[in-house]
């Protein structure tokens, strides 16, 4: 097919270009909230699809506080369950909605929930030795589930010193039982607590 | 609206250059391989999500937090709605892919992909790796992306490869690949506009957040990357990494000017892309397959200035 050079600017062709020029601008407002006094407005106003794309702009120094939910063992070994027992949505869903419960002074609900979910991973076999099977046969042997808070410094951890530096507990459950809330006295060392503690 | 406009002569060679450039007169064999290669992509990304996206539905109703358009929404769907509705946006997908009815199709596809996965991320937790494909495919269904490789052409025009040149076709690429550079540009914005501004590309804050995410994924039962533990060890590589995010990201407006330069504005965030995954575990699957970079690769002819 003759090939003619390209026809010159239409008015269609201007209202497109004005088009495209406004998409941008649409796409590109969140960038407000990066001048905006609030100085969580990238997070408080973060959105979908219009998003201000604020992953990886957080400093964390070296350290970090993780609520999240401790297993142990009858023998006292600490087991950390998979994020499933929780709920759907990935690792990161479970996490920040793990966050905001113990936030909001629920951690005795995310306590009960990982108790009730595990007696069914008792009930499923894991045979094999890859990494997926022992964890499940770890978390099959878990009695007691403790919610709790803590601190972990990033240099330490990532040396091989993987139990952390501080740790507060918030709510416990064994498994097959109601859960409880516990009044943090103020963060303990990290230790395997005996089952006898509970009885 | 189609005749020429009377410009002066500067104004007019300006506007005629930054048209060929920006929506050039192409085949539309060029959008629909994007309409084919976006839409087969979402359907199987989804489509193995289903069950994931079902018990996500039946969540507790105090792990609501709507996002974007769910936001008129005071409470959670039933169940059930939400279910069907996340089916109803797989079936209009394969008819707007397939270029059936696309007058319909297209703008009903754009209207359920955007509101199943702001639902989707309506539950406490906002995820940024589905962005540029709701918004691809928003372009894709409310353009005349399916003029070829389509139902419709085959009915309309009795064939699969229509040979016309129009500008229409052209613009479509660019504006998928403007929702592109957006994403990047605004990402690169949150990391120097922190407390430390430029002082980000030193790499203490990525290395904090590589430590972090692995020390996440061991307290919540998954495995972090042994390729994130040994980085983490190595402080000064972090420095080369964290000024290629920044150049990859705040360069990505020029990628828009010229096709080279686009191209290798693909490659460099394919490759960041990449990366993540090996390095932290998170995937990004619509960049790491490539096809969200495909806009930057134009098939077909244009017409020449």
């Amino acid at each position: 097919m003759k090939q003619t050079p390209s026809p010159p600017p239409t008015g269609r062709d201007a209202l497109a270009l004005a088009g495209g020029v406004a998409f941008a601008a649409v796409l590109l407002a969140p960038l407000r909230h990066y001048w905006s006094a609030d100085r969580n407005a990238k997070n408080t106003r973060d959105s979908f699809p219009l998003s201000t794309y604020p992953m990886f702009s957080e400093d964390r120094k070296d350290r970090a506080w993780v609520p999240h939910v401790v297993g142990y063992t009858a023998g006292g070994e600490r087991v950390l369950p998979h994020h499933q027992h929780f709920g759907a949505g990935g690792l990161n869903q479970v996490r920040k909605q793990i966050a905001r419960m113990v936030r909001k002074g629920r951690a005795v609900e995310v306590a009960q929930r990982y108790a009730d979910a595990l007696p069914a991973q008792r009930d499923r076999s894991a045979r094999g030795s890859g990494p997926g099977a022992v964890r499940r046969r770890k978390a099959a042997a878990i009695v007691r589930v403790e919610v709790v808070r803590s601190r972990f410094h990033f240099d330490t951890y990532y040396a091989g010193t993987t139990e952390p530096q501080t740790e507060t507990v918030h709510a416990r459950c064994t498994v097959g039982g109601t859960a409880e809330a516990v009044q943090p006295t103020g963060p303990v060392s990290a230790r395997t607590a005996p089952i006898e503690e509970l009885s | 609206m189609n005749r020429p406009l009377d410009l002066p002569a500067a104004e007019g060679r300006w506007m005629h250059r930054a048209l060929d450039l920006f929506r050039p007169a192409a085949q539309p064999l060029r959008p629909a391989v994007l309409r084919l290669a976006t839409g087969a992509f979402s359907a199987v990304h989804h489509l193995r999500r289903r069950g994931m996206f079902q018990k996500l539905h039946r969540q507790d109703a105090s792990q609501f937090t709507p996002v974007g358009v769910v936001k008129v929404l005071k409470r959670p769907l039933p169940p059930v709605v939400a279910d069907r509705l996340f089916d109803a946006a797989q079936v209009v997908n394969a008819a707007a892919t397939l270029g059936i009815g696309h007058r319909v199709t297209g703008p009903l596809n754009a209207a359920l992909q955007l509101w199943t996965i702001s639902y989707r991320n309506s539950w406490t937790m906002l995820l940024h790796n589905d962005n540029m494909l709701v918004l691809h495919q928003m372009v894709l269904g409310t353009t005349r992306s399916a003029d070829a490789l389509s139902v419709d052409s085959l009915l309309r025009d009795r064939t699969l490869a229509p040979e016309r040149f129009d500008r229409a076709y052209g613009g479509i690429p660019t504006a998928m690949n403007i929702a592109t550079t957006a994403v990047y540009f605004i990402s690169g914005v949150a990391k120097v506009r922190g407390p430390l501004g430029l002082r980000w590309a030193k790499g203490d804050v990525l290395r904090g957040q590589i430590a972090i995410d692995g020390l996440r994924k061991d307290l919540f039962g998954s495995a972090k990357p042994e390729a994130g533990t040994v980085l983490y060890q190595q402080k000064e590589l972090f420095t080369a990494l964290a000024v290629t995010a920044l150049v990859v990201e705040l360069g990505a407006p020029l990628s828009l000017l010229h096709r080279r330069l686009g191209q290798l504005f693909a490659v460099g965030a394919w490759g960041m892309h990449v990366g993540i995954r090996i390095v932290m575990g998170i995937r990004f699957k619509y960049n790491v397959s490539g096809l969200s970079y495909l806009p930057y690769f134009p098939l077909g002819g244009q017409l020449p200035r």
